[in-house]
């Protein structure tokens, strides 16, 4: 564990050192203020149908809720793909890896290793913005149109402050395998990318009609699917494989 | 003496190609082994499977007596790749400490400051590495090898791109790793000079095969094929030289003002002499003529292409 710590932590330090890791955090802040309209225009609709304080209530609270399930996993995806340049993209492009390679630190751990520092910050920065964000959310448009500041579920929480972390880590670690076998590892970064559309729209269709889906279970369901498709590739995950890869 | 590496007919295929065909090579404890051979020949293939980043599809790999595809094997020795592995954001001090932290070396900071200053960077050990020449950088790769205290090195070229002083800093300290701490070293060169300097023993690798291994010195005596230096006091005359061309078992190979070439059986030497003394030439010096490494390399390199062909 402690040389993973050590693998781990300095490549994080490293994306921290970028600026374009600030300006990432920077384009989540003003994601975030995205759903002030949709909320807005979710409240303006109940209006509209003439709904009681309850009824808007209790919609604010779904919207809420489909938040805190949903940002934290927008986030941590979008920005996995900066801290991932920094962990895997260029030490292959360097050659990097063959030396940890030679070292006595064995692949598997360098795999985690590399995982990690991409999951862990990643996770943190999201869970932040996403805190600010609702709180933001909260003040400036739920307290006056719902009449009072509203806290996710407990079940929404444990969600984003547990499922979602460890989600990220095993499409981190499909991800990063991908990385560390191809010879283009970029590509293997554009998956980020593509997870986060989907999230965004999906999860933005979803708020918008105000349904209340149970993503604790869907979550629950892909991390065994991604941690079964991890242990599966990983006897195929060898030095050989990620030296040949690697291009020059 | 002891075997450090071992490899006993290792094989190599890359898809189709075959790389390394039945490769036996051995460094024993206290080696410089000075691997050469043409680029393309399977040096750094050789030196990926020794470091376990490859695995051989035949044969037996091991070094200190383990697999190398164990990892604990990988404490016990030290590497430069063809590619220094520094990172440019930190500092020397900062790479050798990561990658120190890496082997778990005990009193990592005093070992590095000492290994950065054996390879004479002290007075940049806190500046960025991206600032380095790539001859500070292979000087740091150096040191880093040296931190974790290792049993053996792998050095892939390590004086590639570093200017001529820096290069005769790097074959003392290699020196001075064999002679004061007895470690054991493999050195993949192309510079046959430095090969020859600092090289007990050589191997040459070409397409894949060893053409020629073993003590430098007994292949220099061998490859000179009966060569012999005469130094006499006078220029030998034509007349001579073309009378001694006509001697059965000899063949004059360069002559020179006073300095004589020849190829020659040990057993015809005495007869020589003695017939140059009967035509009034007096004999200052006979040496054995030794053949140089570049010699020696040119030869088996022709032997092998023309046994190809």
């Amino acid at each position: 564990m402690n040389k993973i710590w050590i693998l781990a932590r300095k490549d994080i330090r490293e994306a921290f050192r970028s600026r374009s890791t600030y300006i990432y955090i920077a384009v989540l802040f003003l994601l975030t203020f995205s759903y002030l309209s949709t909320y807005t225009a979710l409240v303006n609709r109940l209006l509209e149908q003439n709904a009681g304080q309850d009824a808007i209530h209790q919609a604010s609270q779904i919207f809420l809720n489909s938040l805190a399930y949903t940002l934290p996993l927008m986030y941590s995806i979008l920005i996995c793909s900066i801290f991932a340049a920094y962990s895997v993209i260029v030490d292959k492009a360097k050659h990097n890896l063959d030396s940890l390679m030679a070292t006595p630190v064995s692949l598997k751990k360098i795999w985690i290793a590399k995982s990690l520092a991409v999951t862990l910050p990643s996770v943190l920065i999201a869970l932040a913005v996403s805190i600010v964000g609702y709180i933001a959310i909260n003040i400036m448009r739920v307290v006056p149109l719902a009449g009072g500041f509203i806290v996710p579920d407990p079940a929404a929480i444990i969600s984003a402050f547990i499922l979602v972390p460890v989600l990220i880590l095993a499409v981190v670690l499909i991800v990063v395998y991908l990385q560390l076998i191809l010879p283009n590892p970029r590509i293997a970064n554009l998956a980020f990318t593509g997870i986060f559309l989907l999230l965004f729209f999906g999860a933005t269709a979803l708020t918008s009609m105000g349904l209340n889906v149970d993503f604790s279970l869907i979550y629950l369901g892909l991390i065994a699917v991604f941690l079964v498709i991890a242990y599966f590739l990983s006897p195929s995950l060898t030095r050989e494989r990620v030296l040949l890869s690697s291009k020059g | 003496m002891e075997n450090i590496i071992t490899l006993e007919n290792v094989s190599k295929h890359l898809g189709r190609r075959e790389i390394l065909k039945n490769v036996n090579l051995d460094v024993k404890q206290g080696d410089i082994l000075g691997y050469l051979g043409p680029n393309g020949a399977g040096k750094t293939t050789t030196i990926r499977i020794i470091l376990g980043l490859m695995r051989a599809d035949s044969g037996r790999v091991s070094v200190l007596g383990q697999d190398v595809q164990i990892d604990s094997v990988r404490q016990k020795i030290g590497f430069v790749l063809e590619t220094d592995g520094l990172f440019d954001n930190l500092t020397a001090d900062d790479n050798l400490l990561y990658y120190a932290s890496l082997y778990d070396v005990p009193l990592a900071a005093e070992k590095i400051a000492k290994a950065i200053q054996l390879v004479g960077l002290s007075d940049r050990a806190k500046d960025k590495v991206g600032t380095y020449s790539k001859g500070m950088r292979q000087r740091l790769a150096l040191a880093r090898s040296m931190v974790p205290g290792p049993a053996v090195l792998v050095l892939d070229e390590p004086t590639a791109g570093v200017d001529p002083t820096g290069q005769i800093e790097i074959r003392q300290i290699m020196l001075d790793m064999i002679r004061k701490e007895g470690k054991t070293i493999l050195l993949s060169s192309h510079n046959l000079d430095e090969v020859q300097r600092i090289c007990n023993r050589v191997a040459l690798i070409h397409r894949g095969q060893i053409r020629l291994s073993g003590e430098l010195e007994k292949l220099q005596h061998e490859m000179s094929r009966g060569g012999l230096t005469i130094e006499t006091a006078e220029p030998v005359p034509p007349a001579v030289v073309e009378e001694l061309k006509h001697l059965p078992g000899l063949f004059v190979r360069e002559q020179k003002e006073r300095v004589l070439q020849l190829s020659a059986g040990p057993q015809d030497v005495p007869g020589i002499i003695a017939w140059l003394v009967s035509q009034g030439i007096g004999i200052e010096q006979v040496k054995k003529l030794e053949a140089s490494l570049e010699e020696i390399y040119t030869t088996i390199l022709k032997e092998a292409e023309t046994g190809n062909e």
